[in-house]
């Protein structure tokens, strides 16, 4: 997913959710931000680098994929990008340990780590609940890919075929035709798609998540079938306009329990009945044919609330932050959401490593061991505090 | 890591640094032991790949193209052994391949850490213009093998203390609920 979803479509599922404008903004700020947290953006503002929630492409270019940095780049992307369905997930036939260990890293919405998410934002402030709502609308544009660079997982191949709608009803099918020239945009009218380099190794950070297929699970226009590289010959059809139906509806379901409003958040529950009076809007603008959607979630947002959506701004709360003391830093709202970054991010990576799992690195449970590894996350006592939940 | 994965990087890394004194130490053996790590090295490519496909990628789609890929490497391996008293364009190859990309990668990345304001950008440009500067200097130098085994040996170090400092990194995560 990308800003217009990530940003406008947030802001407009806040507000239906019951978030008054200023909070729906910050909700949808949280959400957009998860996709630009990055190491180099924490250096920028001298916060603790452990609590990056992407990766730039330019870091990812220069990134070890020795143990250490697969882990890393597993904890990021598997956290909040691409949570993991089922961390125990039966695969089909003998396989070895380390093929089971990727297979389960498969991402899909409505598994037991999404309702862990969206209970983990619950009264740690809109922060929290905008980066969980990215997370939840990422299981549902990401599903069938995996957060952690695997060859035999996330590979594709040339039988990828785009569904386009015709005016009469039904589809027509075109093969999508990939290039991997990153400063080519691509061109939706000709079926050509931007993905990353075909590399046969396992570990190649070519192969992390969606890549191969390029931006194609990000539109939410798109539909395609395909065979992934784990299905054993078995056709996937993505119908991306269902899909992110299906997760604007749950993100108001999950933010009205993140505002008080309901007493559980359970998966696979979604609030229709408080998006039917628009869902003809809501779907026209998910077919529509464009890569950036952002002016009609704009102004259907505007629509909703009467109020001017501001632009995404990436460094809107930099100053506040860099103005900020030591001890205050954590008060403030970039501080606010690097503690929900690594409160997930830690959670993410317990479940993983305790479902025998290490590709995301190993997790110390601090109620049985004490403080150890890496330093950044001593933060995190703080948040669990009692009486520091709330803010 | 695991404590033997810590140990294995930490040896690795050691005998790494360990081969690079010892090679820029004997440049004339050095020369032919460079080739004859190159030819090694592709022969053990080969039967990583096969060991690949015979735990993973027989369960993907299309995974028989590395087995292909895997026979083919082996057998290039084994006979780049008989090629081994030709060693400098081996060690040309190398340094210039890997210096460049890694020259390029480095510098993109220190640029946009500048326009993010972070302090590291320096270190970044630093490191690509090295790395550029290595490549060139194989070319300069394509016909002193003392200099061009000098040059190896550098990387091979660098990469070596990398791995050591790798071993010795703290990567757990702690879990508070």
């Amino acid at each position: 997913m990308q800003l217009d979803f990530h940003y406008y479509a947030t802001y407009c599922a806040a507000f239906l959710a019951g978030y008054p404008h200023e909070e729906a903004q910050q909700i949808a700020y949280s959400a957009q931000f998860t996709d630009c947290c990055s190491r180099t953006f924490l250096a920028g503002i001298r916060g603790p680098r452990a609590a990056a929630t992407t990766q730039l492409q330019t870091e990812l270019m220069d990134v070890r994929t020795d143990i250490p940095g697969l882990q890393d780049i597993t904890r990021i992307w598997a956290s909040f990008h691409f949570l993991p369905y089922d961390l125990q997930a039966e695969v089909p036939g003998r396989t070895t340990r380390k093929y089971r260990s990727k297979y389960r890293m498969i991402c899909g919405p409505n598994g037991d780590l999404l309702e862990e998410t969206v209970r983990l934002a619950a009264g740690k402030g809109l922060q929290a609940a905008g980066l969980a709502m990215h997370v939840l609308a990422d299981t549902w544009a990401h599903r069938y890919f995996a957060g952690t660079p695997s060859f035999v997982i996330n590979n594709i191949n040339y039988y990828f075929y785009e569904l386009v709608p015709q005016d009469g009803g039904g589809f027509s099918e075109r093969a999508v035709r990939f290039n991997s020239n990153p400063a080519s945009p691509d061109d939706i009218e000709e079926g050509i798609c931007t993905a990353t380099l075909y590399r046969m190794s396992e570990s190649s950070i070519m192969n992390l998540g969606h890549g191969r297929a390029g931006h194609l699970p990000d539109y939410s226009f798109m539909r395609y079938r395909y065979l992934p590289a784990w299905g054993d010959y078995q056709e996937i059809r993505k119908d991306n306009p269902s899909d992110y139906y299906h997760a604007f509806c749950q993100m108001i379901f999950a933010l009205q329990y993140l505002r008080g409003q309901r007493d559980h958040f359970v998966k696979d529950r979604y609030a229709w009945d408080a998006a039917a009076p628009y869902e003809t809007e809501i779907r026209e603008i998910l077919e529509r044919r464009q890569a950036d959607a952002s002016e009609d979630w704009k102004a259907f947002g505007k629509r909703l609330s009467g109020k001017e959506i501001e632009d995404f701004e990436l460094d809107k709360y930099v100053p506040e932050y860099m103005g900020a003391g030591e001890e205050a830093k954590d008060e403030t709202f970039l501080g606010r959401f690097i503690l929900a970054a690594l409160a997930q991010k830690s959670m993410v990576t317990n479940k993983i490593y305790k479902s025998g799992n290490l590709l995301a690195g190993f997790s110390v449970d601090f109620a049985e061991k004490g403080f150890q590894g890496i330093r950044d996350f001593r933060k995190l006592l703080k948040f669990a505090e009692p009486g520091t939940k709330e803010k | 890591m695991t404590a033997f994965q810590r140990i294995e990087n930490f040896i690795i890394g050691l005998g790494m640094i360990v081969i690079a004194v010892l090679l820029a130490w004997s440049p004339e053996d050095g020369f032919i032991a460079i080739a004859t790590i190159l030819s090694v090295s592709m022969t053990a490519m080969g039967v990583r790949y096969l060991y690949y496909y015979a735990t993973m990628a027989r369960h993907m789609v299309g995974g028989k193209a590395v087995l292909y890929l895997g026979v083919i490497v082996l057998d290039f391996g084994v006979y780049s052994m008989t090629l081994i008293d030709e060693p400098r364009i081996y060690i040309v190859v190398d340094l210039i391949a890997v210096h460049t990309f890694w020259g390029i990668v480095n510098l993109l990345k220190g640029f946009r850490e500048k326009g993010y304001g972070a302090s590291m950008w320096k270190l970044d440009v630093g490191q690509g213009i090295g790395n550029l500067m290595m490549a060139a200097a194989s070319l300069v130098f394509l016909h002193s093998p003392h200099i061009l085994v000098d040059l190896y040996s550098a990387g091979l170090a660098y990469s070596g203390i990398l791995k050591v400092i790798s071993a010795l990194r703290r990567t757990e995560i702690v879990y508070i609920q």
